[in-house]
């Protein structure tokens, strides 16, 4: 009994936590965020991830396309072919890289993308292009740490 | 490092991420006016323009490469000067034929090389350099010549007045040292000897953290940092339409805006980076 009474408790907990989760590199900190998880570092460098339902049901060849032309109709420049990449659990996915002028400033913008039947796990890199590609290996090694909770 | 991420060349320069608050930032834009000779500050109204291009106007971007007479050399070899230290980063885009992506972008790194730079990192469509800062005009300026700049910004970030505090706070911290050290020498307490050692360790860390500092302001101000991205300029064809029928089509360019489906996917607008950085 009062083991089903732990095993219930540890379900609801994990079902009340966050339903993917990123490693924060070194020199970045976890901050709130409507994100599932996002951390960020002190010059700005976010990294965000997020789980969204596979609706309509969709492979990652679709979602992909469907990323990279809103993100394009919102004025992102791609500097990169779409790659294929793998994440630290395993999930197959693509990574998608982009530049994006915001007045005198200019951004890269990183967007992950993997697809399971059920769920899109969408992990977002952004920052200052100077500082960004300064840190290329911190972010990319947290891009790749993203995992699915429960 | 993610395949994604990983480019086929990279050769990463360590960077200091914060930057200080007493560091004078002035930025050209391609779409902004050239700033006045007079500065707001001592420092801006001493610097020179940074480079820039001839003026030209692309009519496949909105954007527009502006001309600036600027006499970048000397401000590059004022920037080696240890009484005027200033950062140089340029951001270009540009557009080249289709097919010459890659060629162009070897092309961009012998120009670097041959003026004494070197590769920084290298991508599908881009490249980043770091050029010496007295040839950085001269290296844009060769950049500019294997296509179209749609795109360019130099940013000229005045490090001066924190490397002179660097320097006043590393004879300071010197000369404590020394007197710790004169101090230590001649302590018979075991507990003043201990407190010296302390006080003996934190300082000699943060002497290393300001000639670190001083170290990388130097490299940076030395060389400067140009990134190049590079889009291949599609291939206009023809486009027949009203067809149906056959022959006697209506030719149309072709529109570069791609029909997207609406899918009730809310969450493809709320990608990009504002969300991401200021939310």
């Amino acid at each position: 009994m009062f083991r089903k009474i732990v095993l219930s408790l540890a379900l609801v907990t994990a079902a009340c936590g966050p339903v993917s989760k990123l490693s924060a590199p070194d020199g970045f900190a976890h901050v709130e965020g409507e994100y599932d998880d996002r951390v960020a570092s002190a010059s700005g460098i976010a990294i965000a991830t997020r789980v969204v339902p596979n609706e309509p049901k969709a492979n990652l060849d679709f979602w992909t396309q469907a990323i990279d032309l809103r993100l394009r109709q919102k004025g992102y420049e791609p500097y990169e072919q779409p790659q294929d990449v793998k994440s630290d659990s395993g999930l197959p996915g693509r990574s998608l890289h982009y530049v994006y002028f915001d007045g005198t400033r200019k951004n890269r913008y990183f967007v992950d993308v993997y697809a399971t039947s059920r769920r899109i796990l969408l992990v977002e890199a952004a920052g200052d292009a100077t500082d960004f590609d300064a840190n290329l290996p911190k972010v990319a090694a947290a891009m790749r740490s993203a995992r699915l909770g429960s | 490092m993610s395949p994604a991420a990983t480019p086929s060349v990279m050769a990463q320069d360590s960077v200091a991420s914060a930057a200080p608050e007493a560091q004078a930032e002035m930025s050209v834009q391609s779409t902004s006016p050239p700033p006045s000779s007079g500065g707001s500050s001592a420092k801006t109204t001493n610097m020179a323009m940074p480079p820039a291009r001839t003026a030209s106007t692309s009519s496949t971007s909105a954007k527009t490469n502006t001309s600036a007479t600027t006499d970048a050399g000397k401000k590059a070899e004022n920037a080696q000067s240890p009484d005027f230290l200033i950062m140089y980063n340029g951001d270009v885009s540009m557009m080249v034929d289709d097919g010459k992506v890659s060629s162009t972008l070897d092309k961009i790194i012998d120009a670097s090389e041959s003026a004494g730079g070197h590769l920084g990192t290298r991508r599908d469509l881009g490249v980043t350099i770091r050029v010496p800062s007295v040839h950085f005009r001269e290296v844009l300026s060769k950049i500019g010549e294997l296509g179209e700049i749609t795109h360019q910004s130099i940013t000229a970030e005045d490090v001066s007045e924190e490397y002179h505090d660097a320097e006043v706070r590393l004879v300071n911290m010197k000369a404590a040292q020394k007197r710790l050290q004169e101090f230590l020498a001649k302590s018979a307490n075991m507990n003043d000897m201990l407190t010296l050692e302390r006080e003996l360790e934190r300082i000699s860390m943060d002497i290393d953290r300001v000639e670190g500092r001083m170290r990388f302001l130097k490299e940076h101000v030395a060389f400067s940092t140009l990134t190049v991205a590079l889009t291949a300029r599609p291939k206009s064809q023809p486009v027949v339409a009203g067809g149906g029928g056959g022959g006697g089509g209506v030719v149309k360019p072709v529109t570069s805006s791609p029909r997207i489906m609406h899918l009730h996917a809310g969450w493809l607008d709320n990608l990009g980076v504002d969300k991401l950085v200021n939310n």
